[in-house]
């Protein structure tokens, strides 16, 4: 669905995105995360067709974005700071992108409607509270009945409630229609929650691109204790992210696969050996953690 | 029609119109007032006032009514409000990076904001126009045509500048700064232009003229207000009018501005076209601009506040050479220049480090530029201080002392060709004059001498010099023969005749002879006028025309109409000019009178049949003040008052007054 090849993107000195490429399957959800200035936004521009890059190619379904308005039609977006227009109440919204998505669903954007009681339909939107205008956008953008959302902080400012009513109806929408999501969160928990695939960027480079399962599966958090204090030397061919020694019983981070691993430690007789799964969030840190990420020392 | 290719969005459409109806519905209300509102207004008054007397109809008053009203005044002001609030858009980082995801083309986008702005600009003025042919219709006095050229005017001027509007706003990020581009292209060739007259007026001998009524095509506001305007005349006497003759403005030009006004929206819209979504918040937005802003503005301003400081230096210290003005000038420039070009880096970077090798070596090789720029006008490497047009060349020549002589006979042209030629024989000796004459801190009073030639391609060129008295103790050997021959020239009795009393001076009636009889006992009113005279209208005009020949008398014995260089600038000897005002109406309806005055300003007026001479006499002029006393115009010489007389008279009064 979604194929972003060497994409390169200045501002003036400062690349925000260096050599980029990534590639998201249709029906697909896909998290995109990073820290803070990673390039996630300027990303998600160029996927919206707002950026133009300066090399490499932006293709959804094959084509290129920018200035491509038919493909847009097929594609909503609700990003970090929405805009609405100035008077404009959610009846007039719902008008508008009606006029301009063909495939806007007015039956459906009423019955969405119905699961945010508290949204008032005739009252400006500038108005409303920040959650009110996410819960806004979300049901414009659900309603346009598109084959792509792309999601920058969708349930930032919302309460559990809405988070979890809001996710609900995206996932209804991947189930029934093949709806392609890509997400981008600094809430992880949520997204291991949510997303079946997740790509990790940091400095304008995509570092990793995997299904979650795979990613998970992919670094493992293996306890062990030996009789003595200092632990044996591990084999090469094991890739130790991170080790925290507490006396005799010691913490590996350990990338590859599990079982390889825990074969090889088991050679190492070990008293106690337990191999644990690994949040995405702690993923993130171990992996840009190697990537010199300033919060790395924190966590130590 | 594919959507990507598509130049229309009705959605967009809707909420554009819903943004800007309001400010359509305001201009319709302004317009009504200043229109329909103000006329019916009018009319009422004639109709209650019998001003519709003597020939003088409605469909008269309607025209001249058109004909006074404003056009491209509602164009360029209705333009940048309605592209402003159609565009904000492309202002804000979050409007214009929502607006741009929407699936709608940038050309959508694009053309579709401007079919509101013309919807918007367009319809008021339409309306208007239906309503005041209604009106015209309804009062019997329907002026379609003067109307409807009316109402073409305008919106060619809107579309125009609605195009002007789209591409200062592609040119910039922000809002202010589009404001500012629209105002600074409207007048950008004017201000260049102002500029470099500024400079030339500091550094070059007999430039520096600017007069408003000159602003050329690239200034539309103020062009097409002088160009196309309707212009109307009353035809008739007094008495009773017969027709209204109305001359229309070039409708040439308002193609032309169609044709520029398409043009210039292609160009916007291919800024738009290029124009980065990241540039929003930026002071320019096109990288191609950013060098020409610099340049431009690093140039054009301190170039204009080193005039100003260079004049302001002059003003305080007489004994300022034209050396020191120029090399105060070129210094200043560059020194400010140097300073802006800077402050120019800073705003478009949008930072305070722009001190690096790459901007210094670019800086350094613009006021390079700026120093040749200047030593090409120090140096007159394009010959404009010494240049005078070749006869062919020229419609009509002028000289202007103390009064305005247009000169069209080739004869006069070449004697106008000559003295001014054999003036600029040694520009060194005028150059330096006024320094000169003020040497020891003893200020000699200065007038200025100008050439006006109007060319045959309808360009003007003007040159104005300093000039002191003839007879002032400054006034070297070389500075005489330099101007003497100007003076011989336009204080010939004939040429005085021919000029200041006009072409019809051998060959008219004198419809009218005035002067003030002052008195002191007068008091407050001071002036009093002879009573009418119970005669027929020959015998007036016989009793008129005896007073004309004395002032020909006078003017043939070099009495009346003199120009001598460093008086003030109506010529007034106070010691000698009476204080009494004189005038007569000399008339001649087979034969236009030529109006050597508005020709030398270039106000195109339709042909007039009569003229008032005003004059102010003085204690040499026998003949008119003995004729006017035997003609019973005034009552004696006891009733002249000279300007100085006056003014201590005057004085005393006022102290008598303040002191009661």
């Amino acid at each position: 669905m979604i194929e972003v090849k060497n994409v390169t993107k200045k501002f003036g000195d400062f690349i925000a995105l260096d050599d980029f490429s990534m590639h998201v399957e249709r029906g697909a959800i896909y998290g995109l995360v990073g820290p803070n200035g990673a390039g996630k936004t300027t990303l998600i521009r160029h996927l919206c067709g707002v950026f133009k890059q300066d090399a490499g190619e932006v293709l959804i379904d094959g084509q290129n974005v920018f200035e491509n308005a038919a493909l847009k039609q097929k594609m909503t977006i609700i990003p970090d700071d929405i805009f609405y227009f100035i008077q404009s109440n959610t009846k007039d919204l719902m008008k508008f992108y009606k006029d301009m998505y063909p495939s806007f669903d007015e039956a459906y954007f009423n019955k969405i409607a119905s699961c945010f009681p508290t949204i008032d339909m005739k009252k400006v939107v500038r108005s409303l509270s920040k959650g009110m205008q996410k819960q806004v956008a979300f049901m414009l953008a659900i309603a346009a009945r598109p084959e792509l959302m792309i999601l920058d902080e969708p349930v930032d400012g919302l309460d559990p409630v809405m988070r979890r009513q809001i996710w609900s109806l995206i996932m209804a929408d991947v189930a029934e229609t093949g709806l392609t999501v890509l997400v981008s969160s600094h809430n992880l928990r949520e997204l291991e929650d949510v997303c079946d695939h997740v790509g990790i960027m940091n400095n304008g480079k995509l570092l990793i691109e995997r299904s979650l399962d795979d990613l998970q599966t992919s670094v493992t958090k293996i306890q062990i204790a030996f009789d003595n204090d200092e632990m044996p030397k591990l084999p090469s061919d094991i890739e130790v992210l991170r080790k925290i020694s507490n006396g005799r019983v010691h913490t590996l981070i350990v990338k590859g696969e599990p079982h390889v691993a825990e074969r090889e430690i088991a050679k190492l007789n070990p008293i106690l050996m337990d191999v644990l799964p690994l949040t995405l969030e702690e993923i993130f840190i171990y992996e840009l953690g190697g990537e010199n990420y300033a919060v790395r020392e924190i966590i130590i | 029609m594919r959507l990507e290719k598509s130049l229309f969005n009705m959605a967009l459409f809707k909420k554009n119109i819903s943004r800007t109806w309001l400010l359509g519905l305001a201009y319709v209300l302004a317009l009504t007032i200043i229109m329909p509102i103000q006329y019916l207004l009018r009319y009422n008054y004639n109709v209650e006032k019998n001003g519709f007397v003597a020939g003088y109809t409605p469909q008269m008053d309607l025209t001249w009514f058109m004909a006074d009203a404003s056009n491209s005044e509602y164009g360029f002001g209705i333009a940048i409000v309605v592209v402003a609030i159609t565009f904000w858009y492309l202002f804000n980082k979050r409007d214009s990076y929502m607006m741009h995801a929407f699936p709608v083309s940038r050309r959508s986008l694009f053309f579709t904001g401007l079919l509101t702005c013309i919807i918007v600009s367009f319809v008021p003025v339409l309306l208007i126009s239906i309503i005041m042919s209604i009106i015209g219709l309804a009062t019997g006095g329907a002026s379609y045509g003067v109307i409807w050229y009316w109402a073409f005017t305008v919106l060619v001027s809107t579309l125009l500048f609605i195009s002007i509007a789209l591409f200062a706003m592609m040119c910039t990020g922000q809002l202010i700064t589009a404001i500012c581009f629209y105002v600074g292209i409207n007048f950008l060739c004017f201000l260049m232009e102002a500029a470099f007259r500024m400079l030339a007026k500091r550094l070059m001998l007999g430039l520096g003229y600017i007069q408003m009524k000159h602003f050329n095509a690239l200034t539309p506001l103020i062009f097409i207000k002088n160009a196309c305007d309707i212009k109307v005349m009353l035809r008739g006497s007094t008495e009773a009018y017969d027709y209204i003759d109305i001359q229309y403005g070039s409708t040439w030009y308002l193609f032309a501005y169609l044709a520029a006004s398409v043009v210039i929206t292609i160009v916007a819209y291919i800024l738009y076209k290029r124009k980065q979504n990241e540039t929003v918040h930026e002071f320019i937005a096109v990288p191609l601009f950013k060098p020409l802003f610099t340049i431009g503005a690093s140039f054009f301003i301190p170039l204009v506040l080193a005039c100003f400081a260079s004049s302001f230096v002059f003003k305080i210290k007489y004994e300022y050479t034209y050396g020191t003005r120029f090399a105060v000038t070129v210094i200043l420039s560059l020194v400010l220049g140097v300073a802006f070009f800077f402050a120019n880096q800073m705003m478009i970077e949008k930072t305070f480090r722009v001190f690096n090798m790459k901007k210094i070596i670019q800086c350094a090789a613009f006021t390079l530029l700026s120093l040749v720029i200047f030593m090409c006008f120090r140096l007159d490497v394009a010959n404009i201080e010494g240049r005078v047009p070749e006869s062919e060349d020229i419609e009509w020549a002028a000289i202007q002392g103390t009064y305005s002589m247009v000169f069209t006979d080739a004869d006069d042209i070449n004697k106008v060709r000559e003295v001014h030629n054999n003036l600029l024989k040694d520009k060194g000796e005028l150059r330096d004059l006024v320094h000169n004459s003020n040497r020891n801190n003893k200020y000699e009073p200065y007038s200025e001498l100008t050439f006006k030639y109007k060319l045959k391609n309808g360009e003007y060129l003007v040159r104005v010099y300093e000039v002191i008295d003839t007879e002032a103790e400054a006034a070297s050997a070389t500075y005489l023969s330099a101007v003497q021959p100007v003076l011989d020239f336009i204080n010939k009795p004939e040429v005085i005749k021919e000029h200041v009393l006009g072409n019809i001076w051998d060959d008219c009636t004198v419809k009218d002879v005035s002067i003030s009889n002052i008195t002191k006992k007068n008091g407050a009113g001071w002036a009093a006028y002879a009573a009418d005279f119970d005669i027929t209208k020959s015998q007036m005009e016989s009793k008129n025309k005896r007073v004309y020949n004395a002032l020909l008398k006078d003017i043939d014995d070099g009495n009346l109409f003199i120009t001598h260089f460093g008086d003030d600038v109506f010529g007034y000897d106070y010691n000698i000019t009476y204080y009494n005002d004189f005038s007569l109406i000399i008339s001649n309806q087979r034969e236009a009178y030529f109006s050597d005055e508005s020709t030398f300003k270039g106000v195109d007026l339709p042909p007039i049949y009569e003229q008032t001479i005003n004059a102010s006499l003085n204690t040499r002029c026998e003949n008119t003040i003995d004729a006017l006393i035997e003609e019973g115009f005034l009552e004696s010489k006891d009733s002249l008052i000279k300007k100085t007389d006056y003014q201590s008279y005057y004085d005393s009064t006022k102290e008598e007054y303040e002191s009661r």
